[in-house]
């Protein structure tokens, strides 16, 4: 399904919104703004485009699966799930912490909001997802669902990483697709810095996956990736920036996590709309 | 149970064996995983028969812990397998977010726990696994004490749906606790020796010791009760209720005395009137030369010798 620039750049823009409100709402608490910035875009290519959902609050056994093993990135996650219909416009109001909401800052795994696994502890992610995805093929040899793990990069200085990338090229999981969202930083500096993994898109391919580095912030090119055909395990390697479209986040160490104050809060909105009308503030 | 004399006349690790095959012949949904170890458990019959059902991971224990979670939580019956200190401390955060946080009805087997393979150094060796486990919300946590009780607490763990740990101490030959067949139930301890003067609880093959230093004891006039808890968590509560008139309690296993069975025990007794002292054996904070089981057992003064001279003391 071949979607308009127009359509994706409302996707993204309420994705924004809806991120920054969340963010905001963190309070002191602190967010998670840089890292859920570099993934929109390709949150909304999946989440709209290329997954199956299955019906709000249904869990369908035949879905595709998304685990967002960087799960500090949930808040992005949780406003892609709603431009899917996953979650509600009512649902996304919800406080951020405490009994009555599912929004956590790292999520808690509730099939029927679309949230598949309890994210948070890094590196746990691909196993998991080897695990289903393997599963999938056992129970489905047509029309298998498939399963989408999202990584971040610094994420892959964890050693678990490796040991279920291995696996799955050893077990031809073709609908497993791995995405790195590659922005560069981690949470003590620059990934080159802390632990210098060179080429990693080479290290994918040399795990035995099929490899393809993307333009992360661009929709089309992120769904033509994944629209790709493969025999192998994929891996799209996404190039991104943290905090994408944020004056005083983007590639920014300390916007890992921090706290959004209501003025920081107020340049952020004016930063995504500056973007929308075409001109930068 | 028309296999329960070959059971009794089997190595540990087939009875393990067996028993996962037994498991595979009734339930299509059974999966086992291994960590490089299936050549331990003696299953050429179940790879014979289901080879669709066994997946090797390789010497990768997170993603053992992984893989497993995922296939459980898609309905597969998951059993993961590998020794037991690289299937508990090596991957704790693993299974505390996979099993107990996500709640993946992970069967987890740890083979050659306690002193069994110490011959090999202390790397080998595996005296937290319990302490560990028990922390874990929603974790089951089985340490059987002869092939029987190992036997069936396998096929009992296939029946729940929710994650179990069982702890298997020996590889080869282990002694014979129950004679007769037995109703076995997790989370149900069994009295193997009726007494009135000192309550022993104890599981895991080191209860062979326990059961022979009572009848030393006896003849000393010295009546022990001996309870085999198998199930450490949950603790079978009722049975240690009924140890409320000996005037001590001890407990024995081969673990650490920090965090296991005996721990436990003391957890339940402290905010309680009307107990006796709690005397625990178990090993001492401490790691063992390299050397064979029955010697670091004596070592650890887990012997029936010291066991004996222990308990005439109190």
């Amino acid at each position: 399904m071949k979607r308009s620039e127009e359509k994706y750049f409302t996707i993204c823009s309420n994705m924004k919104k809806d991120i920054l409100d969340l963010c905001h709402r963190s309070g002191k608490g602190k967010a998670h703004l840089g890292g859920c910035m570099s993934l929109v875009e390709i949150l909304a290519v999946l989440y709209t485009d290329i997954m199956y959902l299955g019906a709000y609050n249904d869990v369908d056994a035949k879905r595709d699966r998304l685990i967002l093993s960087k799960g500090h990135g949930a808040l992005a996650l949780y406003a892609a799930l709603r431009q899917a219909g996953k979650i509600t416009e009512q649902e996304m109001q919800l406080p951020v912490r405490g009994e009555k909401t599912f929004l956590y800052r790292h999520p808690k795994m509730n099939l029927r909001k679309g949230i598949e696994v309890s994210s948070g502890s890094l590196g746990l992610g691909l196993p998991y997802g080897v695990g289903i995805a393997y599963a999938l093929k056992k129970k489905y040899a047509v029309a298998t669902p498939k399963v989408f793990v999202i990584l971040g990069d610094g994420e892959c200085n964890e050693g678990a990483v490796w040991e279920a990338a291995a696996l799955a090229a050893s077990l031809n999981l073709e609908n497993l697709t791995v995405i790195v969202d590659k922005n560069n930083l981690q949470l003590d500096g620059s990934t080159k810095d802390i632990v210098d993994m060179r080429n990693l898109s080479e290290k994918w391919q040399s795990f035995g996956f099929y490899t393809l580095n993307v333009d992360g912030h661009s929709c089309e090119k992120l769904a033509a990736a994944f629209h790709k055909k493969s025999t192998l395990p994929k891996a799209v390697i996404a190039d991104t920036v943290k905090g994408k479209g944020i004056s005083f986040a983007e590639n920014r160490v300390e916007w890992h996590d921090n706290y959004l104050s209501d003025t920081l809060y107020e340049i952020a909105q004016r930063d995504i709309e500056g973007i929308y009308n075409g001109k930068k503030d | 149970m028309e296999k329960r004399i070959d059971i009794q006349k089997m190595e540990l690790n087939k009875v393990v064996g067996a028993a996962l095959l037994a498991i595979a012949e009734q339930d299509k949904n059974f999966m086992l995983l291994a960590a490089d170890v299936e050549k331990r458990i003696f299953i050429d019959s179940l790879l014979e028969k289901y080879p669709h059902q066994f997946l090797d991971v390789g010497i990768a224990e997170e993603n053992l812990i992984g893989v497993a979670s995922g296939l459980a939580h898609e309905s597969f019956n998951t059993f993961a397998v590998s020794y037991a200190p690289f299937i508990t401390a090596r991957v704790l955060d693993d299974i505390k977010v996979n099993l107990s946080y996500m709640k993946a009805p992970v069967k987890l087997l740890g083979l050659a726990s306690g002193l069994t393979s110490g011959d090999l150094g202390a790397t080998h060796t595996c005296l937290e696994d319990i302490a560990q486990m028990r922390t874990l919300p929603y974790m089951t946590v089985i340490s059987p004490s002869d092939n029987q009780t190992a036997y069936k607490a396998i096929l009992s763990a296939s029946k729940i749906n929710t994650p179990v740990y069982i702890r298997f101490i020996g590889t080869g030959m282990m002694p014979e606790i129950y004679t007769q067949e037995i109703d076995y139930e997790i989370g149900k301890g069994i009295c193997v020796r009726e007494g009135t003067d000192i309550g022993i609880v104890s599981s895991g093959p080191v209860l062979k010791n326990v059961l022979d230093a009572a009848s030393l004891l006896s003849e000393e006039k010295i009546s022990c009760k001996v309870i085999d808890m198998h199930t450490i968590k949950p603790l079978d509560v009722s049975k240690i209720e009924e140890l409320k008139g000996c005037r001590a309690i001890v407990s024995v296993e081969e673990h650490t005395v920090f965090g296991g069975l005996g721990s436990a025990i003391a957890e339940y007794i402290s905010d309680k009137k009307d107990y006796p002292p709690l005397y625990r054996i178990g090993t001492n904070d401490e790691y063992f030369v390299a050397d064979l089981r029955e010697h670091n057992l004596k070592r650890a003064q887990l012997d029936t010798e010291s066991i004996f001279k222990f308990i005439k003391r109190l």
